[in-house]
């Protein structure tokens, strides 16, 4: 019985063995859960069957044993053994073999019906049965639990393969996405923002910082921040770096960079945001990815941190690169529109100015034209700089008309003066600068400076900028210089017609004061020396020649004053009033020199009131009436009217005399013209006069002779509408 | 009427050729020896006394030395701004003044007006409007000072009542609206001087009328229409063309 006992203890220990062995490996816990659940001793059924088995071969060998010897009859047993070892598990085989070694000992092995065994032969098969079935169990056991850990390994590789599949599907749509929406948008700040975000998401990270170089020393400012909401209090950061550090070294060596926060804190250009590190988000480890420029220039960066589980992978850096690099696409493509765009809108106004200052009459209006066209394309303050009358350089014009120029910006805009060449920003004179100062060159020289002080220095020194200003300035240079000559030719022309004018107005005028100053001069002298000579009546002649003469003169003078305020551009100080006032007070001054002479008037009395200046068309009367009395003899009667149609107010003054020369009609109202029938007296002034002071009062004047003979003298005045309240007074 | 149109207002009994020293005293201040040697022939023959000066400064002084019953005053003086001296002498006096201007100052002569000129005599003039011009101011100033105005005006044909408001021309009664009324009243208080259309305005309808000078020239039309044989040549309500108007006294 002991032997029995430990055979089996070791039967039990040498089963233990391949367990080990089976293990897949050590690491791989999952297949642990698998024995354990083959090895646990609630399996009955499987024990149960085991016994059913003994069962079994019991009946067949109870049948057979008269006819078999007892070793043949124990291979009953060992086929049944081997069949459960082989289906039915270690622990159920063994079961299987003892029990079926202590049912043929009981029931076939002599001393039958007994526990003993009196042949060693016996005990050897029935040895070999427990042998062969914790062998042959163990074996089965190993196979099943290997079909089972591949199977096991099989599914869980399949779902490994799917959830990467999964999250390689998402990182793409993520692509996409992000693709679409940079597309679809056409600023680069909205492009930088959507950028940031979308790599924080697809990455899975915490923070996202991405910025644009300014300039090629890499300082850049920050466009776009995407913080999780772990970030939550760094949402307004925008500490705008200064282009040193690891920032630097990205940009410079335009290369994606992937630190863990040990390599970032011990990497030797980092610097741990020394001064900026209360404003700064913490960062964990560290991803950084180049933006690119077709040009392979460096245009920015994006950066990540904090990755949500583990580190940045290689995977990570790729997934970046592209997004950077669709997102520097992008941006370039806005910029080149937005450029192509800015030169759309400059050839535009380019255009709009040539054509403002062509129009331009004169060159305060052209240079503020100018100013204003330039200011709104560049975005700029704009000034001009002018000589003044010492030579020296001084602003004149501005744009906007407020903020004037520092001293130290005015010594670099002599110098383009000087020089024919720019100066300030950006230049190699003065380049310290804010101020640009561009020479304006004319044909004959430089004539001024265009001084822009720009709102960003960067965009006004692009090439094709600044090519565009200086197609403005010499536009401007030019229109300028046209513009002066035009306006000096103008002041040359007007220099000579005033000159020539006032030639014939000297002659004309020394001749007519010389005249009624001879016949006064003799009068006076003849009755000084020799008035006891004369008879009473030539006394009186002669004093009334001299009274005549005089007031002759005084005519003429008045008509000078008259005229010389008309053309120094004078306004006429016209009001509201009735014709009847005006014609009263022309008569009442003639009324000597009509003496003896038939006037009728007739003005009707619905005469409206007309807008004039009563002391000038009395003056019209008084020379319509002083012409008509010396072109008609002494007794000749005249016809003063008045009368309304189309509109405006017709007088006319109708004399009975010779009429007018034909062709004269017009050139009666010319300067020095003298009725070739008349009597040569007058300036030849006094219908010119006439002329220009209704003229003035826009009406028209014309000469013509009458239907009985005669010169009819006419002239308008429009009509106003009059208000009610003055049309029919009360009271 | 013409016997009341004589200058001799203070002495009414002395004539033309009455005695000098009896006659009004007259300031001439004008820088002009000619026109200064005109004036005194003319005035002193007429008996007034007569006083010159060819400087503002100096005319100044003789217009508070002198008493003078009227100043005859030239705008364009080399020393003095015309218009300064008016002021200045309307600080002490009431003293009529005329003032002389030539026809290219008609703003001055407006100006010289409102400071307290009573009218104005444009050169060249002849002796006989400036002698008009003399009587008028001196008649006013003498009612003036005797507080005291004509109860009925006659010029012509035209008879003006005050004190019954009655207007007739050829003794046919004329009606008038009331603002008709009060327009040739004041004409008449200052008749034969000058009344410019501010001053119209203001003392016709009131200060707050001083820019509707329409109104004045419709009224002023309306009434030449009443009152003037033929309105288109007035022969009591004459115009001075960019001035105002004038009643005629002769």
């Amino acid at each position: 019985m002991d032997a029995v006992r430990s055979v089996c203890y070791a039967s039990a220990s040498m089963g233990a063995e391949p367990r080990e062995l089976n293990q897949p490996s050590p690491d791989d816990t999952s297949a642990r859960p698998v024995t354990r659940s083959l090895a646990h001793p609630r399996n009955w059924p499987a024990y149960a069957q085991g016994a059913g088995v003994v069962g079994f071969c019991t009946i067949l060998a109870w049948d057979m044993a008269s006819y078999f010897t007892l070793s043949n009859l124990l291979m009953i047993y060992l086929i049944g053994t081997v069949g459960v070892a082989t289906h039915l598990g270690r622990g159920p085989s063994i079961v299987t073999a003892v029990l079926s070694v202590l049912v043929f000992d009981f029931l076939f092995i002599p001393p039958r019906f007994r526990f003993a065994i009196s042949d060693v032969e016996h005990l050897f098969a029935l040895a070999v049965v427990v042998a062969v079935a914790a062998i042959i169990s163990s074996r089965s056991a190993r196979l099943r639990q290997h079909a089972v850990a591949v199977r096991q390994y099989e599914r869980e590789a399949a779902a490994a393969a799917a959830a990467a599949r999964a999250v390689q599907v998402a990182q793409l749509q993520g692509l996409a996405a992000a693709a679409l929406a940079v597309s679809s948008t056409l600023s680069v700040d909205e492009t930088l923002e959507i950028l940031t975000e979308r790599a924080r998401q697809i990455i899975d990270c915490h923070l996202a910082i991405s910025g644009l170089s300014t300039d090629q020393d890499w300082g850049h400012a920050i466009h776009a921040v995407a913080l999780s909401d772990k970030y939550a209090a760094w949402r307004d950061f925008a500490q705008k770096p200064d282009g040193s550090g690891v920032y630097r070294l990205v940009c410079e060596a335009n290369r994606p960079m992937r630190l863990t926060q040990a390599q970032l804190e011990s990497h030797p250009a980092w610097r741990g945001f020394s001064k900026a590190a209360g404003a700064h988000p913490p960062l964990r480890g560290w991803l950084a990815v180049p933006l690119i420029g077709v040009d392979g220039r460096n245009i920015g960066l994006i950066q990540l941190s904090d990755k949500d589980a583990g580190e940045f992978t290689e995977a990570d850096e790729s997934i970046l690169v592209h997004l950077a690099q669709m997102g520097a696409i992008a941006i370039e493509k806005i910029r080149s529109y937005e450029d192509a765009e800015w030169r759309r809108r400059a050839a535009e106004q380019l255009y709009a100015m040539s054509h403002d200052v062509a129009a331009a009459l004169d060159v305060p209006s052209l240079l503020h034209v100018a100013l204003r066209h330039i200011g709104e394309v560049f975005g700029t303050r704009v000034m001009m700089l002018f000589p003044d009358a010492e030579g020296k350089l001084a602003p004149r014009w501005r744009y906007p008309e407020t903020g004037g120029p520092e001293p130290g910006e005015l010594a670099a805009g002599r110098w383009a003066y000087e020089h024919g060449e720019a100066a300030g920003l950006g230049t190699r004179a003065f380049s310290a600068e804010r101020t640009l100062h561009l020479p304006l060159v004319g044909a004959r020289g430089t004539i001024g400076v265009l001084s822009l002080v720009p709102r960003d220095a960067g965009g006004l020194l692009d090439r094709g900028h600044l090519l565009l200003l200086e197609t403005f300035t010499s536009q401007i240079a030019l229109a300028l210089e046209r513009a002066t000559l035009a306006e000096q030719a103008h002041e040359a022309h007007l220099r000579m017609e005033t000159e020539r004018l006032r030639s014939s107005l000297l002659s004309s005028i020394s001749h007519d004061l010389r005249t009624p100053l001879a016949t006064i001069t003799l009068a006076a002298s003849s009755l000084l020396w020799r008035h006891e000579e004369f008879d009473p009546e030539t006394q009186r002649e002669l004093k009334e020649s001299i009274y005549e003469e005089a007031e002759r003169l005084a005519r003429l003078v008045d008509n000078l004053l008259n005229m010389t305020r008309l053309e120094s551009g004078i306004q006429a100080r016209k009001a509201r009033q009735p014709l009847e006032d005006v014609v009263g007070a022309a008569l009442a001054r003639m009324e000597r020199r009509l003496r003896g002479r038939s006037l009728t008037t007739s003005l009707p009395h619905d005469l409206p009131l007309v807008l004039i200046d009563d002391v000038l068309i009395e003056q019209v009367l008084i020379n319509l009436l002083d012409n008509a009395i010396k072109y008609t003899g002494s007794e000749s009667p005249l016809e003063l009217s008045a009368f309304v149609s189309d509109g405006v107010v017709t007088v006319q003054l109708a004399d009975r005399g010779p009429g007018l020369d034909p062709g004269d009609e017009e050139r009666v109202f010319e300067k020095f013209h003298r009725g070739a029938s008349g009597p040569r007296q007058g300036a030849g002034l006094g219908l010119a006069i006439c002329r220009g002071i209704i003229d003035a009062h826009g009406g028209r004047i014309w000469a013509e002779n009458g239907p009985d003979g005669g010169a009819v003298f006419r002239f308008t005045l429009p009509m106003e509408s009059v208000p009610a309240d003055i049309e029919a007074p009360h009271g | 009427m013409v016997e009341a149109m004589r200058p001799g207002v203070r002495a009414s009994s002395s004539g033309p050729s009455g005695e000098p020293a009896k006659g009004p005293t007259v300031v001439v201040i004008d820088d002009e020896p000619q026109m200064r040697r005109f004036l005194r022939a003319a005035l002193e023959s007429l008996g007034y006394r007569f006083h010159e000066a060819a400087t503002g400064q100096d005319g100044l002084a003789e217009a508070a030395t002198r008493q003078p019953d009227v100043i005859i005053l030239d705008l364009g003086l080399p020393d003095l701004d015309g218009l300064e001296i008016i002021r200045r002498v309307r600080e002490w006096s009431t003293v009529p003044i005329i003032v002389l201007s030539a026809r290219d100052q008609e703003g001055d002569m407006i100006k010289a007006l409102d400071l307290g000129a009573n009218d104005y005599v444009s050169k060249p003039f002849g002796v006989g409007l400036l002698l008009a011009r003399l009587r008028a101011v001196l008649r006013h100033a003498a009612l003036a000072s005797q507080q005291r105005a004509e109860p009925v005006f006659a010029v012509g044909a035209l008879r003006v009542d005050l004190m019954r408001r009655r207007v007739s021309v050829d003794g046919a009664e004329v009606h008038l609206t009331p603002t008709e009324y009060r327009l040739l009243a004041t004409l008449v208080r200052h008749a034969g001087l000058v009344v410019v259309h501010q001053q119209l305005l203001r003392e016709v309808w009131g200060p707050n009328h001083d820019d509707q000078a329409n109104y004045l020239r419709v009224f002023m039309l309306q009434l030449r229409r009443k009152i003037e044989a033929d309105p288109a040549r007035p022969r009591y309500l004459r115009t001075e063309p960019g001035v105002g108007y004038r009643l005629t006294v002769d």
